[in-house]
């Protein structure tokens, strides 16, 4: 008896939770949410003015800037006194003119070509080293699979050489390292940090020979080593170098004046997999000398995220996301017939930040605060590889595993009055059904997309990070990427009625204690 | 939204290399003599675009059925190549798809030299070019090549050296991509295989890829280089191959320019199998 009292009580707060919340959205907020609203939004964010808002850029600020003015309008809080999640961009190149790579071997220098031979990966160091040279297998120091390639092996002030991947990776059925799929050990930004957290001065990378028979020298591939004439730079997110060392990968003549063939390095990899046993050694009589010069400039952009706390006393540190990325192409290389370059991303995806400030604004107004805490996200870089979603989920502000859902909208506002698509339906099937059940309430009707989207947004980082999320979008058109996405052609209408959705969604997310599984890709 | 695609980019380059203890290594056809083909191959791609990996495999099974047509005083032959089924199963971010297509008949009259080399490839009917099955099938016939021979007695661990450069397009990818292909052949004598004594050759060598031009509106660029490593069995009498295995490793480097600037890197991996048996 005493047992089953202890069950009820334990069950108890979790039915107090769902009696106590409604979840049904407050009309109030609903109401808020209107063609006239997001009319404005779209209007500002896609004008002439911010010329598509490419990112980094002075009109990408400002955009955000207005962002973060309506949402401290609407009563939306910011995180510690901030809206902006500032992210380091940078456009960094390799000034060729300075990278040497040496390799002396039983007293002979032989001096590699840039690009051919040895290419520096993007997270380098950027010094010139000179050391020793070490063999250190994978570069893997993994206590659970009780695997360490340094163990017996000491590189401090040396030169080591590791190859990509992790040790079995063509057992379907491995045990470790996770078989096919990779752990995050044969993440080489892992693997440099792991050189330099045991003392080595650089790092070679080679493709692992026993899985491939291409061993290029690719490393990064930097606009300087490509880009002819005047290409626009290439941005990413420029951290703090991983311990600073030279990192370089190299290509199948440096092995094979190394080892005498890829043979050899093929024969010690098969080795390792099957022994499971690192055979690190130092390289007899082998010395690598390596420059490396890294020009980097600094664009600062950021991210735009608002809340609203929630207000149950156990689900208020649980938070829902609602997202869209705010940033769009810029401005054209060529004009169209009417001598217009500027490519306004009114769709793609100031509907789908109208629609993101339109739900904050509706929370705000609804009259009632939600269970669970609920954030306001418009990521900047989506364009260029969603960038700003995923330095989020790689730099959260609060804890991923405390993220119970993510909806994200982009391209909200064409293709007729009523069409939307869910995207990600198939690895998300709780929070689809969610989605799908509350559609026609919204006069809203849902078709399925032939093509399969799930990597070309938002959502993907926080799935990647085993959150559940889910897109809506309005699907494709001929004026996607082009001069042709202009305002005048946004059916507001859409934009409200998604809007609409969302937030009815939102809300009973929020104010549930459901949990929402995925299925993996 | 960031509609990355996955760029297909051919993936076969079937170069059947050019080729005891000591042999004439000069090819000695049959005419009118007919051999069915049967060629597998699955290609591993990935590409990394802004750090998101995506992966791919594609699949290949085709037949096909080549015959000797004709035989010339000086060695010259001409082989005609009858490309008849297909089926290419793709899984692509996770999406498959299978495209099967039967008696197609894409017929492909190619002359060699007496070492194997192509002095000239022609497809005899076009008819259907425009159905993708159709387009694929040509495709695999004309990467599909005999072995270049060195055309006089070689001793077992003898070498030589081929040297192709071909230009391609896909209906998938239909920017023209040049591929260099150096081939070093080395002979490694008889060997038996289920009681039947061959030729063995082995073969490996570098392979460069370019492009330029325009995809989606913006300038593309793209260079690759890759390597080859394979071995053929080939029949003692006539010197055509029997069996052919090759691995092909590729990384290429995609370099997009305009408003959305991108550098995207890609590994190919692509494992081909082809046998060759003689219909009696």
């Amino acid at each position: 008896m005493k047992r089953i009292f202890s069950l009820l009580l334990l069950l108890l707060p979790c039915l107090f939770v769902n009696c106590l919340h409604s979840q049904e959205a407050p009309s109030k907020g609903l109401q808020q949410i209107s063609e006239p609203l997001v009319k404005e939004f779209i209007g500002f964010l896609a004008s002439d003015e911010m010329r598509g808002r490419p990112a980094p850029s002075a009109e990408a600020d400002r955009s955000a800037e207005y962002i973060a003015m309506k949402l401290k309008d609407f009563g939306i809080k910011p995180i510690d006194g901030s809206y902006f999640q500032p992210i380091p961009f940078c456009a960094a190149d390799l000034n060729i003119e300075n990278c040497r790579f040496v390799l002396t071997k039983s007293g002979t220098n032989r001096e590699f070509a840039l690009k051919e031979n040895f290419t520096p990966l993007f997270n380098t160091g950027n010094n010139r080293v000179r050391g020793e040279l070490v063999f250190a297998g994978y570069g893997i120091t993994a206590p659970e699979y009780n695997y360490d390639d340094y163990k017996d092996i000491e590189v401090s002030g040396k030169i080591v050489l590791v190859m990509k991947q992790e040790p079995r990776k063509s057992d379907t059925i491995s045990t470790v390292f996770n078989g096919k799929k990779d752990t995050e050990y044969s993440d080489i930004t892992y693997k440099i940090r792991n050189a330099a957290e045991h003392g080595a001065a650089g790092l070679l990378l080679v493709t692992d020979p026993l899985h491939n028979v291409a061993i290029t020298a690719q490393g990064y591939l930097w606009n300087s080593l490509y880009m002819k004439g005047g290409a626009n730079p290439v941005y990413n997110v420029c951290e703090e170098e991983d311990g600073n060392i030279p990192a370089v990968q190299v290509n199948r003549d440096v092995i094979n004046e190394i080892f005498g063939s890829v043979d050899s390095l093929r024969t010690l990899q098969r080795n390792i997999d099957e022994n499971l046993h690192p055979a690190s050694f130092v390289v007899p009589e082998a010395w690598v000398d390596i420059a490396i010069s890294v020009d980097k400039k600094e664009f600062p952009s950021g991210n735009v995220i608002g809340w609203l706390k929630g207000s149950d006393p156990q689900l208020k540190d649980e938070f829902i996301i609602i997202g869209a990325h705010y940033d769009h192409i810029g401005i054209s290389p060529k004009p169209n017939h009417l001598n217009d370059s500027i490519m306004n991303g009114a769709d793609d995806n100031a509907s789908g930040t109208a629609a993101v400030m339109a739900v904050a604004k509706a929370f705000a107004a609804s009259g009632k605060k939600p269970a669970r805490s609920v954030l306001f996200m418009l990521f900047t870089a989506e364009e260029r590889g969603l960038i700003g979603s995923d330095y989020y989920t790689k730099n959260p502000l609060f804890p991923l595993e405390k993220t119970v859902a993510m909806i994200n909208m982009d391209m909200v506002g064409r293709n007729g009055n009523d069409t939307a698509y869910v995207i990600g339906q198939q690895y998300n099937p709780g929070l689809a059904a969610l989605i799908n059940a509350a559609i026609p309430e919204t006069g809203l009707k849902k078709e399925e997309m032939a093509m399969d989207l799930y990597r070309s947004s938002d959502y993907y980082p926080f799935y990647k990070k085993g959150i559940s999320a889910i897109g809506l979008t309005s699907g494709l058109h001929s004026d996607y990427h082009g001069v042709g996405d202009n305002p005048d052609k946004i059916n507001h209408l859409k934009v409200q009625k998604i809007a609409q959705l969302v937030y009815k969604v939102a809300w009973q997310i929020a104010n549930t204690n459901n949990y929402y599984t995925i299925i993996e890709q | 939204m960031n509609a990355k695609k996955l760029f297909i980019i051919p993936a076969l380059f079937i170069a059947f290399g050019a080729l005891g203890q000591e042999a004439n290594l000069t090819v000695k056809p049959v005419v009118k003599k007919k051999y069915d083909l049967n060629l597998n191959s699955l290609t591993d791609v990935t590409q990394t675009m802004a750090g998101m990996e995506m992966k791919a495999s594609i699949a290949y099974t085709a037949k096909a059925v080549m015959e000797i047509e004709e035989v010339n005083s000086n060695g010259n032959f001409t082989v005609l190549s009858t490309w008849k089924d297909i089926e290419v199963t793709s899984s692509v971010m996770g999406k498959d798809t299978t495209l099967h297509a039967e008696n197609m008949n894409v017929t492909i009259k190619t002359i060699y030299d007496k070492s194997g080399k192509i002095i000239k490839s022609d497809r005899m009917n076009t008819s259907g070019s425009t159905d993708p099955a159709v387009a694929m099938i040509e495709q695999l016939g004309r990467n599909v090549k005999l072995p270049v021979l060195p055309a006089k007695t070689t001793k077992k661990g003898d070498t030589w050296q081929s040297y192709t450069n071909d230009t391609i397009q896909t209906m998938e990818f239909p920017m023209a991509m040049i591929i260099d292909v150096e081939d070093e052949y080395s002979f490694a004598g008889s060997v038996t295989e289920n009681g039947v004594e061959y030729y063995r050759i082995n073969k490996a060598g570098p392979t460069r890829v370019s492009a330029e031009g325009k995809q989606e509106g913006m300038d593309m660029h793209i260079e690759g280089t890759g390597m080859n490593e394979s071995y053929l069995l080939l029949d003692k009498a006539t010197l055509l191959p029997v069996k052919i295995e090759e691995k092909t490793g590729m990384d290429m480097s995609i370099i997009m320019s305009g408003p959305q600037s991108m550098a995207i890197p890609m590994t190919q991996n692509t494992v081909t199998k082809i046998k060759f048996s003689e219909v009696k």
